[in-house]
């Protein structure tokens, strides 16, 4: 009796490692993901965002002063929001959450979410300011100091942002610190040890089974590291398997299609990028798709593109949305408007000084002729040493405008060796400009 | 009295309409949203399906300039002539009507295209077809459809059903939420619609009963319906200024004293009992501010309960229980007098003595002022913290031991005390009934024990608005008027007790009252219980 009990546990035990090791190959040994394995099945439990939205209005409606409730249906908001690419789902969630804190004021939970809302929508002081509120009434709430550091990255003041990821990776590397941490990473220009946070937490979202949408976009993340660094066909694979995770995932289906671009793919190219957009059209998604029609000789259907974005911009300035840094730098790359370009990137830098920020108004500055205004605030952006191969072009084709030919050679050499596919409408201009300076340089 | 809380109500919903709808989009959603309604009117020989396609700014523009001939990005009459007819017949594939699994074949008989100007003027898109398919019916027939225009695209989506001359079942709306895409509900309570397919059963309608067509099983609910918000809306001035604040006291003092005239806060208990013990006016205002302060201060503890522990203690489900508690309450009064009564009218002395020989002391009194600082919560907290000292500052306390260790609730606390004080520091009524604070408390606790739910709502309101001092003030004054309507009957009571002992021939009935009284009161206590044992479902 006592024999077969133990076999029969034996058994058990045999049964449950086989069941882990199914699931977990996903996983390898070292908890870094293989992208190819990845299908997001053990991860079916969690109900829809909408399903769950609903009955939390249920709930609501029986219980209207229920506090609680209100601040779940505001996270579940935020989360639609990242679904589904929806701005207006973030307004949801801060009526949702204000009525929380109303209804229980000084409620962190319910703060702290508001926060992260108002980051999302780009009001990033509002963000800090809320944030830091709750966190110094709470300090236990790690979610609003995740804010705080997040606020403090896109303003600018890196050093803070990193004293407080450092301080909240002590204590716990969780997923969404250990992406922030990537993030400082690679804007440090370390994108190896970046990829290898990044894969960190996307093997642990993974194994912890969170949302399928947030594990789509950690591995969204890998993806975006990889074509960063140039691994076009690597990064392929990981926005693969974030769609996999996530069917209908727009950026992943953006990130596809930005792959295959890069790959010469231009039909499939195309054609993801049209996927995206019939889900929500974005401004760089609608950008990207005219920049490869233009590639393929269709200026027709590009000028459709560019003016959807010029009017999305249009309805972003009546709407005072969160697409400014986009819109200038589309006016940059495509030569239009170059005066509202260069005023929506000053406005922008006004209120928020990072290196993305600097980039922005160099790249405008450029772009109506005054180098010696962008030399200085692209020097501003590469301050931090940022391995990014569109700001080095950027650098390499104001230094040459300023007639310092070996440093533009220098930069643009740096671009393409970092990521000889780093844009589909420049690319192939930073390859041709960096020729004809070595051809001169060899003479 | 009607037309004030009609005007409160008003009021409220003017707030409502503020605080609640934060946000109103011309779209359910973003500006990139396609929304989509279909009406099926469904008759005996054929089904007439409306659509209506309603496009945000983005997708508008990007229609218009696909038949944008002369490129100004404006939809020109002339561009948009056959405009209509087309996009519906291309959209009509779409659109699949299955009768018994068999495809309908659907026509095209009208069509139209609006742009109403959205967001900053900019132009939105309103085309709306009317398809019809034929069909023979049969005894019972299955009917499908399903709507796959634009899969991907966030937007409402909405189906309607509506039977003409025929009964149908199913599970279906009955009458558009969004009124034909022209008013998207934009609360936070409705998610937009999804509703991309529905099936239904028809039955055709004999002749005879043409005129009772029905719609059977319609299992549409609005989210809307179901809201009955008359008082979760409380007290909201715009601006809180002297003249408004006084109005806004002397409405809620009123309305707590037509609270005291509807059933159950204990005006026929407090007159018996007034009556019986021969009391004065003093103890009619002992017992009404008794009243409202344990009123106020209920309306805290049960507000309290709600905005911290609603979800796991339904507030309606606490109501049974506490009146069951002032049920209770007031039964132990009433025995308790007619105990004392019985005791002192001299049926009861053998009690007495019995109780002598047991050796029960008299106690000396307990101190009315030591409860009543026991009873502030925030001086019991404070209480609580400096046990090292609190013997020593000045506080009497009828019983030495533990006193330190109490945090339990005022109640507990009261209890307590008034177990141990068997006597009073009163004077014995006139015909020696004892007349007891003590009992006069419990009797007040009794009466102001059973919070009124619209000076809840008040508090919770107030709270919701951030305004928390104001809503004090308002309950406080609710229940100032609450026990002040309760002070004005007791002293009526007193004044008609008075007027009955000039009448020398009622001297024996005046001899009895007092038993009598405490017969009634007792009487009252078991009603009142009674009743809340089958609020909560025990009887």
């Amino acid at each position: 009796m006592n024999k077969r009990k133990t076999i029969l546990l034996l058994f058990f035990i045999l049964a449950i490692l086989a069941y882990s090791r199914s699931n977990g190959s996903a996983v390898d040994a070292a908890g870094l993901p293989n992208a190819q394995d990845i299908n997001g099945d053990a991860l079916a439990s969690i109900p829809p965002v909408n399903d769950a939205i609903k009955s939390f209005q249920d709930r609501i409606r029986r219980n209207p002063k229920d506090a609680v409730s209100y601040t779940i249906l505001g996270d579940l908001y935020i989360r639609q929001a990242r679904e589904t690419g929806d701005v207006s789902s973030y307004q949801r969630a801060e009526a949702a959450l204000s009525q929380a804190l109303d209804l229980l004021p000084g409620y962190a939970p319910a703060g702290a979410l508001l926060a992260s809302a108002h980051y999302a929508q780009h009001n990033f002081d509002q963000a800090l300011e809320l944030a830091e509120r709750v966190y110094e009434s709470n300090p236990k709430t790690t979610s609003a100091q995740v804010i705080i550091g997040d606020a403090y990255l896109s303003l600018g003041n890196y050093e803070q942002a990193e004293t407080i990821y450092q301080e909240l990776g002590k204590t716990e590397a969780t997923p969404p610190v250990l992406a922030r941490l990537a993030h400082l990473e690679e804007l440090k220009g370390n994108p190896k040890e970046a990829l290898h946070l990044l894969r960190r937490a996307a093997g642990d979202a993974l194994r912890s089974g969170g949302t399928r949408e947030s594990v789509a976009w950690y591995l969204l993340r890998v993806g975006d590291m990889y074509f960063n660094i140039g691994e076009i066909k690597e990064s392929g694979t990981y926005y693969e398997a974030s769609l996999r995770v996530f069917e209908n995932y727009h950026l992943a289906l953006a990130g596809l299609g930005k792959v295959r671009a890069a790959q010469g793919k231009y039909d499939e190219a195309i054609a993801y990028y049209q996927r995206a957009i019939s889900i929500v059209p974005q401004p760089d998604f609608l950008a990207a798709l005219g920049d490869i029609y233009m590639l393929t000789n269709q200026p027709d259907e590009a000028q459709l593109q560019y003016k959807t974005v010029e009017y999305i911009g249009k309805l972003a300035g009546i709407n005072k949305q969160i697409y400014n840094r986009q819109l200038a730098n589309f006016y940059s790359d495509h030569d239009l408007h170059l005066k509202e370009a260069l005023r929506l990137a000053l406005a922008e830098l006004e209120s928020r000084k990072d290196l993305y920020g600097y980039d922005a108004a160099a790249w405008a500055y450029y772009k109506n002729g005054k180098f010696e205004e962008a030399r200085v605030l692209m020097d501003q952006a590469m301050a931090l040493g940022t391995r990014d191969a569109r700001l080095f072009y950027h650098a390499g084709m104001i230094a040459l405008q300023l007639g310092d030919e070996a440093q533009a050679r220098e930069y643009l050499e740096q671009a393409l060796t970092i990521n000889p596919h780093f844009s589909v409408l420049y690319a192939d201009e930073a390859r041709t400009t960096l020729d004809t300076l070595q051809a001169a340089e060899t003479k | 009295m009607k037309k004030i809380h009609r005007i409160i109500i008003i009021l409220l919903t003017l707030f409502v309409s503020f605080v609640f709808v934060p946000v109103a989009f011309a779209h359910p959603l973003g500006n990139f949203t396609i929304n989509q309604y279909v009406g099926l009117n469904v008759s005996r020989e054929k089904v007439v399906l409306d659509y209506v396609l309603d496009m945000a700014e983005i997708p508008t523009f990007q229609e218009i300039a696909a038949f944008d001939a002369n490129g100004n990005g404006q939809a020109d009459p002339s561009e948009t002539a056959g405009y209509p007819a087309d996009k519906c017949n291309s959209l009509r594939p779409d659109l699949r009507l299955l009768l018994n699994n068999r495809p309908l074949n659907l026509t095209l008989t009208t069509s139209s295209v609006e742009f109403p100007a959205g967001v900053g003027g900019l132009p939105t898109l309103r085309l709306t077809c009317k398809f019809q398919a034929a069909y023979t019916s049969e005894e019972i027939s299955q009917l499908s459809f399903s709507n796959n225009a634009f899969p991907e695209r966030l937007g409402w989506k909405e189906i309607v059903v509506v039977a003409d001359n025929v009964s149908i079942t199913g599970n279906f709306a009955g009458t558009s939420l969004s009124n034909r895409l022209t008013k998207y509900p934009a609360d936070l309570l409705t998610s937009p619609l999804d509703q991309r397919q529905v099936e239904f059963e028809v039955t055709p309608i004999a002749l005879s009963e043409r005129s009772e067509s029905s719609v059977v099983a319609t299992t549409s609910t609005s989210p809307l319906a179901d809201r009955n918000d008359a008082f979760t809306r409380l007290i909201l001035l715009e601006e809180i200024t002297l003249p408004a604040l006084l109005l806004a006291l002397a409405i809620s003092f009123i309305w707590g004293a037509m609270h005291a005239m509807t059933p159950g806060h204990g005006k026929t208990i407090v007159g018996a009992y007034l009556v019986g013990s021969r009391g004065t006016i003093k103890h009619a205002v002992y017992l009404g501010l008794t009243t409202t302060i344990t009123h106020t201060l209920g309306v805290f503890a049960l507000g309290l309960i709600t905005l911290f522990a609603a979800q796991f203690i339904v507030p309606e489900k606490l109501y049974p229980w506490m009146s069951l508690l002032s049920g209770l309450f007031v039964l132990g009064i009433g025995l308790n007098l007619f105990a004392d009564r019985f005791r002192s009218s001299g049926l009861g002395t053998w009690i007495q003595a019995f109780k002598t020989k047991l050796g029960r002391s008299p106690r000396p009194y307990s101190l009315v002022l030591a409860h009543a600082h026991s009873k502030d919560p925030v001086h019991q907290h404070k209480y609580v913290l400096n046990t090292s000292h609190e013997h020593h500052e000045g506080h009497i306390h009828a019983h030495g031991h533990e006193g330190h260790h109490h945090d339990h609730t005022d109640e507990h606390h009261h209890d307590h005390n008034h177990d141990h004080a068997d006597h009073s520091h009163l004077p014995p009524g006139a015909d020696g009934a004892p007349f007891t604070w003590r009992s006069l408390l419990a009797l007040g606790i009794s009466g102001g024990l059973l919070p009124c739910p619209s000076a809840l709502v008040v508090l919770l309101g107030a709270i919701a608005l951030n305004r928390i001092g104001f809503g004090l003030i308002l309950v406080l004054a609710f229940s100032l008027g609450l026990a002040g309507a309760l002070t004005a009957i007791g002293m009526m009571f007193i004044y008609a007790g008075r007027l009955f002992e000039r009448f020398p021939s009622q001297g024996k009935i005046i001899r009895i009252l007092p038993m009598l009284s405490a017969l009634f009161v007792s009487l009252i206590g078991v009603a009142i219980s009674i009743k809340a044992l089958s609020g909560i479902g025990i009887f």
